[in-house]
């Protein structure tokens, strides 16, 4: 008899783990990976924003308007997350935690995505004006003067 | 004494004849030199820069003293700056030409670049790679 009771409460916990692995590994649905991105993006900008006033509070300084600038970034996050936690409890998906750290941001990795088709196409024209400028300007060298001697 | 003026006599004119030889021999290499330069120039203009550094090769052997050095120098890089540009590498030719000792020869490529829309001083100052080309 206690044999059949340990097997079952065995049984419930199983069920009770694969249940909340289940909840725990849904995919987030594509509304909620939109508004995840736009909260992770203005988390960092809340991030930046808390160093800057750290250093400027560093120096001696009260910046007011970074403060502003800091309140209203957690009360957009706030709203984003509350967002977030309810569609977490209708749709059943767990909310990625709010990152701590400041990412690294490559400024000529991002520029680069975006203008490499035309910086590209620029080079091109531009190695081609080179040598069409190259013939122009060495055909129309004088060395008169530099050969006077 | 009539021996000794003889004697005299034929060593002034043994030095005057090795002086003569020897300023001959030098004329000869000056021009040999300047003849380098003229080719190596033409050579440039007609945009025909291996043959251009042929030539100063030879002017380089034949260089004797500063000014001709430099004037070697100076053609090396009116060479090498054209190959840069016609490569399309204007930020290496503005730094090769900008090089230039010889003021009058640096002026002109600057002028002439600026013709064709190259800013040479822009190029070597700035450093994103095609700026101060004009479009």
């Amino acid at each position: 008899m206690k044999h059949r009771r340990c097997q079952i409460l065995i049984s419930v916990v199983t069920l009770l783990a694969s249940g909340s692995l289940a909840w725990s590994l849904a995919p987030i649905p594509s509304r909620a990976q939109s508004l995840l991105r736009e909260r992770d993006q203005l988390q960092q900008d809340l991030l930046r924003a808390d160093q800057a006033a750290s250093e400027a509070m560093l120096r001696g300084e009260d910046p007011v308007e970074l403060y502003a600038e800091q309140t209203g970034l957690q009360e957009q996050i706030d709203i984003i997350q509350m967002r977030l936690e309810s569609l977490a409890m209708r749709l059943e998906f767990d909310i990625p935690a709010l990152p701590e750290s400041i990412r690294e941001f490559d400024p000529s990795q991002v520029l680069d995505e975006s203008v490499g088709i035309g910086r590209r196409r620029a080079e091109a024209a531009m190695a081609h004006q080179c040598e069409v400028a190259c013939g122009a300007i060495v055909s129309d060298m004088n060395f008169t003067s530099f050969l006077a001697f | 004494m009539l021996h000794h003026w003889i004697v005299l006599t034929l060593c002034a004119a043994g030095t005057l004849c090795g002086c003569a030889s020897v300023t001959q021999v030098e004329a000869g290499r000056h021009d040999r030199f300047r003849n380098a330069l003229v080719e190596s120039c033409r050579s440039i203009k007609a945009s025909d820069f291996q043959a251009a550094r042929g030539h100063l090769r030879q002017a380089s052997t034949l260089a004797n003293g500063h000014e001709q050095t430099a004037k070697v120098a100076d053609l090396r890089l009116v060479c090498h700056g054209a190959e840069a540009l016609n490569a399309g590498r204007p930020r290496e030719a503005a730094s090769s030409w900008l090089a230039i000792q010889d003021r009058s020869l640096k002026n002109q490529l600057v002028g002439l670049a600026h013709e064709e829309g190259i800013d040479l001083m822009m190029l070597t100052s700035n450093r994103q790679a095609g700026e101060g080309v004009n479009p």
